[in-house]
């Protein structure tokens, strides 16, 4: 370390050089790097969409799902857990893996497996889509296309066949299929009337078709000198050419699929509206995949829009909505500015202290230059720029110029013993080295847990511990180097810059500024003195209020993150199990309306809907709302403005007044910010109670159960099943026996009604190529919904062809019945979700009291079933324990690591009894500002652990330094107390200043600087009081500990 | 370190007695601090668990589902059973040739509307020209046959009066006369038969009526033996029959007399009425229905025969039974039940049994009283004796 010394006077250019290096890489790293709003979370996903048109979800369930997971569990290696969703006609199994997992090896087992299991499902079933990707997967734009000219069938198709392709060239873009609008196909509307007078089955005119429209190559032939290409009139050129294809003759008189079907360029019944501000449009979420910029994103998506629009036809208007860069550029923009902040105070406090600019300057160039520092490191090892690293470093602003301050002042010290300058830089530097480095050590330690984390918060926090670590190791090392360099230069030449008289108006405050600081210190002394003498009582009564300030802990409540406010809010409309999807629109409109006069005018600005199920099973796997049919829709409120603080209130009036107004439909407030969608991982609420369980009916009913008493929880809103299980439905038992008398079977009924009410595209996949645009269209049969109105027309659908016509009903019963709306399953097993909120209490409180309710009714739960708490409680609570266990740990090993640097166990203890005083500070000022625990308020807490032993460090040594030349322990410790208390309060106010700006903002770390100034406030009075108390009392009670002391004493100053 | 020295002597003159002054002056401070630091808490705690009290009742409050309601109604509208049916005319008569021959011409074509009697087409009948002419020469010859076997008889009854010829000649005389005379009717009936056959080669229309198939045209050759396909169809459309195949299933339901009302393809918008006015009584062994015939007077001839007729029969219900939104019902491991709301505003479940399905309507056989407050799409989590509110604007609801 003084070799390093040595070099940065004898060849300054060195690190000069070096700063400049530092200041290059670190500008190179912050313009590469990309910035997001949080760290990359690399739990990587795997999601399964298997698609089979109208079948049920039950059976969606049992024939598909239940198989491949089967499949799944036994053929791909490292999975955490799976879960799916068996919707009406799609399929979702997303699977989970072990961070240890190598992904690309389980993408082939899946892609293999789900080969493999194709024979054994339904016939004419498609592979299914897979898709990877990992819990920041979350939409960060949105492009909204609307018209008033053209239709939604054509919008779309723009959308999905113009501008996908378009867009999926932005780097780290996921574009699933466009939500809402309607997609064009060939659509062959067979009326039933007209089949029955014909006598005919919608069979007929499928079979019509797939024996007409064909895909034939017929191939060529060579006649004299050429060869010529056959091209046969096997698939009509028009679309209005389907209708002259016949079906067959009847009494000489040909029927044509025109006689008893519409054809027409048209589309399948819509299952998706999305409506911007009411009108109906086409909504293109993009999502963030991979490791890409949440930012570069959204900046390739926007700087594309221009192309976008000339791209398209003139009337389609294009608007980005949803844009999520606003929110992160805010994020990261005031964490910067917080940063600063805190290092211009920092400063301005080194400045006033010191009395000397050129000390200042010194040391507020290691600022920068260490951030840059831990930039580049940070840039170095992977990581992107973002809130939790930015975090990390303003967090460290506070310690950065600790380092470069004791150098200072050590500096100035000597000189101020009349040393020449350069010597006076190496005993300065000798000095403080083991000090330094053990502070240094001290506060590493703390963050060593951190790397420790599991899950998503060990994502989230190694890297901010990173940011942390690399910018002290760049500041312990810029203090050896740079600052001795600097010191050379600009302290030289002013030798007796302290004792010159100062002059003009700062020098007039700064004699001030001393001369108060001077009357605090004898202030401080008199009252160190006081507390000596009533040693016990004081050490009893500090350690009292300490530990019982402890009992407001549980009053502070627990979060996994803080909640922030925002301009957005996006409200689950789920409207009764069943309603069908025009129903749904009309609820919603009236939905809006309501909000609208909730909220009062000049309120929101926009309200985007997305109501039913998206067109593509690739879009469902990316949804996070919950939405499971077309009952369901999403409405994202955004508000103006300078909204944000009403938007709680806001929220709570809906909830009062929304179900009130429209009894039968569930509400639902989910997350609209990234960080929490980020955090929630693919769940629309924070608390998800599952009972799992194969016997589903009798876990349907004590999820009911559940349900009433945690709806009644204090501070639980929106709880709710997501599993419905009562979807009207109708059952068709038709007597096969009969039947078969009548000369037709099963097989001829599913296909007619599959026909008529499910359309012919699964089964009977026939296409069109479009000579004009070249894009293949599907062709299908089906009846349209709005001919199928009444359970007469079910009745009527035409069951047998041939000779004797029936008609279904002849042959069957129809009854009512209801069947679950959708099928979840966890892990392979069916489960049934309860979602829940909290609002107004912590989730802390509310999970337990919710793991009571759970608890409570156990002994009722099924027999063989499972309930369990999962989602972001569970998150919480590992991370918190986590986190616990770290605290502890790194209390135990920043013990051992000062018993190592003292030789002995008795001066160790006395650093670590400042502890508690600490964590008191913490609770203190948490419960004084309102603030819930939560994981940055405990990383502030361990950041304060760091520091605080740090400063105790300081004092101790120089206690056992002055115990060491002889003074009795108590005349040692007060003389210690007293000749640090410049450097202890130095370290502790630059910390409290620099954490200042973090604190008083609403962001997600502003519980990180609470804590820090809490518990450094209490940590500074526990060093300069305390501590030299107990180590007074310590000493003087075990005289043979100084056996030691002078050994330890003369390794302290070598 | 001037101060600390002087703290120093402070600390070593202290004596044992000082800090307890000290601590008699200085404690009060610390005891106000403390005091007003109690009162803090005390306070803020307070605050709390007021804020709690607070939070604990509106979610309380909130736990409470609102729910709408709907009110069973009576309705008299009966159900509907719509089943595919044919049109065929009133009287339907094909029209065969009964005389071979050659078409010589034919004077009505299909659709024209014929009075009964009215020629269609005449037919060439040379042959049976021949055999008239033939029969005609017999008659005269039985006649003249007859005119000497009378002479005859006559003279030979006068010479009986002298005794001229003996009886036995004149008895054969006389009945040779008869015999002849029976020749004469033969002969006359056989012409009169083939006269009449003649008067076959004129096709006459049966009734009034229209024509509705023509197969022939002249000179075709048409006979009675040949004759599988009729040369004319005539329909009496004045007023037509539909005939329905009721399916087995429904089959109980149709009654004489029940009134239907149908529609065909071709008058959109129009709906005909036809009373049921016979069955088959017979389950047809190939089409597994009901044969069901229904009358309808077609006097503006809209009607046409082999129509397709979307049939609606009215299933008479009971006007008394009480209906319901179909949304109301919840049908689950208990049955099928309607949820309402009694008079303490707590959920009660009924099992309810369904009489008939309008699809979005139910007509309830038991177990609904006409007052109760029917809860309209009934989560399924509410469960028996659960408090609800109700709610204000009804949901929408699956109703057309």
């Amino acid at each position: 370390m003084l070799a390093l010394v040595r070099i940065a006077l004898n060849r300054p250019y060195t690190f000069v050089v070096m700063a400049m290096l530092i200041v290059i890489f670190g500008v190179i790293a912050w313009i590469r790097t990309p910035t997001d709003i949080f760290p990359a979370i690399r739990i990587p996903v795997v999601a399964v969409v298997w698609t089979y048109n109208g079948l049920p979800p039950d059976d969606m369930s049992g024939r598909i799902v239940y198989y491949y997971e089967r499949a799944v569990s036994s053929a791909v290696n490292d999975i955490e857990h799976m879960e799916s969703q068996s919707l009406s006609g799609y399929g979702v199994v997303k699977i989970f893996f072990q961070p240890t997992v190598d992904i690309n090896a389980a993408l082939a087992q899946i892609g293999a497996v789900s080969q493999t299991v194709l024979k054994q499902l339904p016939p004419g079933i498609t592979p299914p889509y897979v898709l990877t990707f990992n819990a920041s997967s979350v939409p960060v734009i949105q492009l909204a296309l609307s018209s008033e000219t053209i239709s939604e069938a054509k919008i779309f198709d723009a959308a999905q066949n113009q501008i996908r392709p378009q867009l999926a060239t932005v780097a780290g873009a996921a574009v699933p299929s466009p939500y809402g609008g309607k997609v064009r196909q060939v659509q062959i509307d067979v009326d039933q009337a007209k089949l029955r007078s014909y006598g005919l089955s919608a069979q007929d005119v499928v079979a019509a078709v797939g024996q007409q429209d064909l895909i034939i190559p017929v191939g060529a032939q060579k006649i004299g000198g050429k060869e010529y290409v056959i091209q046969l009139n096997d698939s009509p050129e028009r679309i209005e050419e389907m209708g002259y294809l016949p079906i067959r003759s009847v009494d000489g008189a040909t029927v044509r699929i025109g006689d008893v079907a519409h054809v027409h360029d048209s589309y399948p019944p819509q299952t998706n509206i999305v409506r911007v501000d009411g009108v109906n449009a086409v909504l293109m979420t993009i999502v963030k995949a991979g490791s890409a910029s949440t930012l570069d994103v959204i900046n390739g998506v926007k700087g594309l829009l221009p192309r976008l629009r000339e791209i398209l036809p003139p009337e389609i208007k294009l608007v980005a909505v949803g844009d999520q860069s606003g929110f992160v550029q805010n994020a990261v923009s005031s964490v910067i500015f917080e940063g600063a902040l805190a290092a211009t105070l920092t400063g301005l406090m080194i400045l006033v202290f010191l009395g000397s600019w050129r000390s200042t300057v010194i040391i507020i160039v290691s600022i920068p230059l260490a951030i840059f520092g831990s930039i580049a490191g940070l840039a170095a090892t992977g990581e992107n720029i973002n809130v939790m690293t930015l975090g990390g470093l303003a967090l460290a602003v506070g310690i950065l110029v600790d380092d470069a301050t004791v150098t200072i002042e050590n500096i100035n010290f000597q000189l101020e013993q009349k040393k020449e300058i350069e010597s006076a830089i190496m005993d300065g530097a000798r000095q403080i080295v083991i000090p330094a480095t053990v502070s240094l050590l001290c506060i590493c330690i703390v963050f060593v847990p951190m790397f420790g984390l599991g899950g998503i918060s060990g994502y989230l926090f190694r890297p901010m511990a990173k940011a942390v670590i690399f910018a002290l190791v760049g500041s312990y090392i810029l203090s050896r180097t740079l600052v001795p360099t600097m010191a050379n230069y600009l302290l030289g030449g002013h030798v007796h810059d302290h004792d010159s008289p100062p002059r003009g108006f700062f020098g007039r405050f700064q004699r001030g500024f001393e001369r108060r600081f001077e009357a605090a210190r004898q202030a401080y002394a008199r009252l160190l003195g006081a507390a000596m003498l009533l040693r016990w009582k004081f050490v009893i009564a500090f350690l009292g209020f300490c530990l019982a300030s402890f009992a407001l802990f549980p009053l502070l409540g627990q979060n996994f993150f803080p909640n922030i406010e925002g301009v957005q809010l996006k409200l689950h409309v789920r409207g009764p199990t069943g309603l069908r999807i025009e129903e749904t629109g009309r609820l919603v409109k009236r939905v809006e309306t309501a909000i609208g006069e909730v909220a009062g005018p000049k309120v929101v600005a926009s309200m985007v809907d997305n109501i039913g199920l998206p067109v593509s099973g690739t879009s469902m796997a990316y949804n996070n709302t919950g939405t499971i049919g077309a009952a369901d829709a999403d409405i994202l409120i955004t508000l103006e403005e300078g909204q944000e603080k009403t938007s709680e209130a806001l929220v709570e009036r809906l909830r009062e007044k929304l179900p009130q107004s429209f009894p039968g439909v569930t509400f639902a407030f989910l997350p609209a910010d990234i960080v929490t969608q980020i955090l929630n991982f693919g769940l629309p609420a924070p608390i998800d109670v599952q009972v799992i369980g194969s016997d589903t009916t009798a876990n349907r009913a004590h999820a009911a159960r559940l349900l009433r008493r945690i709806a009644q929880v204090t501070g639980v809103a929106d709880a709710r099943i997501q599993q419905p299980g009562d979807a009207p439905t109708i059952r068709v038992d038709v007597d096969r026996l009969q039947a078969s008398r009548l000369g037709f079977s099963m097989k001829d009924i599913a296909t007619s009604m599959q026909i008529t009410l499910a359309g012919s595209i699964q089964t009977n996949p026939v296409f069109w190529l479009n000579p004009k645009n070249g894009v293949s269209y599907p062709v299908v049969t089906q009846t349209p919904q709005y001919w199928m109105e009444s359970l007469d027309d079910l009745a009527r659908i035409p069951a047998s062809q041939g000779k004797s016509p029936q008609l279904l009903g002849g042959v069957a019963q129809i009854s009512r019945e209801s069947s679950n709306a959708v099928v979840s399953h966890y892990s392979v097993q069916p489960v049934i979700d309860i979602y829940a909120s909290n609002t107004g209490r912590d989730l802390g409180a509310v999970s337990a009291d919710i793991e009571r309710v759970i608890a409570a009714l156990d002994a009722e739960k099924p027999r063989g079933s499972l309930v369990v708490l999962r989602g972001q409680t569970v998150t919480m609570a590992s991370a918190y324990s986590q986190l616990y266990q770290g605290l502890a740990l790194a209390v135990v090993l920043i013990y051992l690591l000062i018993v190592v640097n003292f030789q002995s166990w008795i001066d160790p203890f006395v650093i670590i009894t400042a502890l508690p005083a600490a964590l008191a500070g913490v609770v203190w000022m948490l419960f004084a500002t309102h603030t819930t625990l939560s994981v940055p308020a405990l990383t502030g807490a361990i950041m304060c652990m760091g520091v605080a032993t740090a400063n105790s460090i300081l004092v101790v040594s120089f206690a056992r330094e002055q115990l060491a030349e002889g003074l009795e322990p108590f005349a040692a410790a007060l003389n210690a107390g007293i000749g640090r208390f410049r450097p202890v309060l130095m370290t502790a106010l630059a910390m409290i200043i620099g954490m200042g700006p973090m604190a008083l903002s609403a962001e997600q770390n502003a519980p990180l600087g609470r804590a820090v100034i809490g518990g450094l406030i209490f940590a500074t009075v526990a060093t300069l009081i305390f501590v030299p108390v107990v180590f007074a009392m310590a000493h003087s009670r075990k005289p043979r500990a100084e056996a030691f002391q002078p050994l330890a004493a003369s390794e302290m100053s070598s | 370190m001037k101060e600390e020295l002087a703290i120093k002597d402070e600390l070593a003159s202290a004596s044992p007695v000082a800090p307890r002054k000290r601590s008699r002056f200085g404690g009060w401070p610390i005891l106000a601090a403390l005091a007003i630091l109690f009162a803090y808490v005390a306070f803020a705690v307070v605050q709390r668990r007021q804020a709690q009290t607070d939070l604990s009742v509106w979610t309380r409050e909130r736990a409470i589902p609102y729910v709408s309601i709907v009110q069973p109604h009576q309705d008299a509208r009966p159900q509907i059973l719509a089943l595919p049916g044919s049109v065929a005319a009133f009287y339907d008569a094909a029209i065969r040739a009964q005389v071979a021959g050659y078409v010589r011409s034919w004077s009505r074509d299909i659709g024209a509307v014929v009075k009964k009697g009215d020629i269609l087409a005449e037919v060439d009948t040379p042959e049976l020209d021949d055999r008239l002419a033939q029969a005609r020469e017999e008659l005269s010859r039985a006649r003249a046959a007859l005119a000497l076997a009378k002479v005859t008889a006559d003279r030979w009854a006068a010479l009986r009066g002298s005794s001229a010829v003996s009886k036995q000649s004149s008895d054969e005389k006389a009945s040779d006369e008869k015999v002849k005379q029976a020749e004469v009717g033969a002969a006359s009936a056989n012409l009169d038969r083939l006269k009449s056959q003649k008067a076959f080669a004129q096709v006459v229309a049966p009734f009034d009526g229209v024509v509705t198939a023509r197969t022939v045209d002249v000179g075709s050759f048409v006979s009675p033996e040949r004759s599988n396909e009729p040369l004319f169809k005539v329909a009496d459309i004045h007023a037509v029959r539909i005939y329905v195949n009721v399916p087995q299933i429904y089959s109980a339901r149709i009654s004489k007399g029940m009134k239907a009302s149908f529609t065909t393809p071709q008058w959109p918008g129009r709906t005909f009425e036809a009373p049921v006015v016979t069955t088959s009584s017979a389950i047809g062994a190939g089409t597994g229905s009901l044969l069901v015939e229904l009358d309808t007077p077609n006097s503006d001839g809209a009607l046409l025969p082999g129509s397709y007729a979307d049939v609606h029969f009215e299933l008479p219900v009971d006007p008394s039974q009480l209906r319901i939104a179909a949304s109301a019902l919840t049908i689950g491991e208990h049955g099928t039940r309607v949820a309402i709301v009694d008079a303490e505003d707590r959920v009660r479940f009924k099992p309810v049994s369904i009489a008939a399905d309008f699809g979005s309507e139910v007509a309830i056989a038991a177990g609904l009283a006409p007052a109760d407050r029917v809860i309209d799409n009934p989560a399924d989590t509410l469960a028996e004796g659960d408090k609800v509110r109700i709610g204000g604007a009804p949901a929408a609801s699956a109703r057309e």
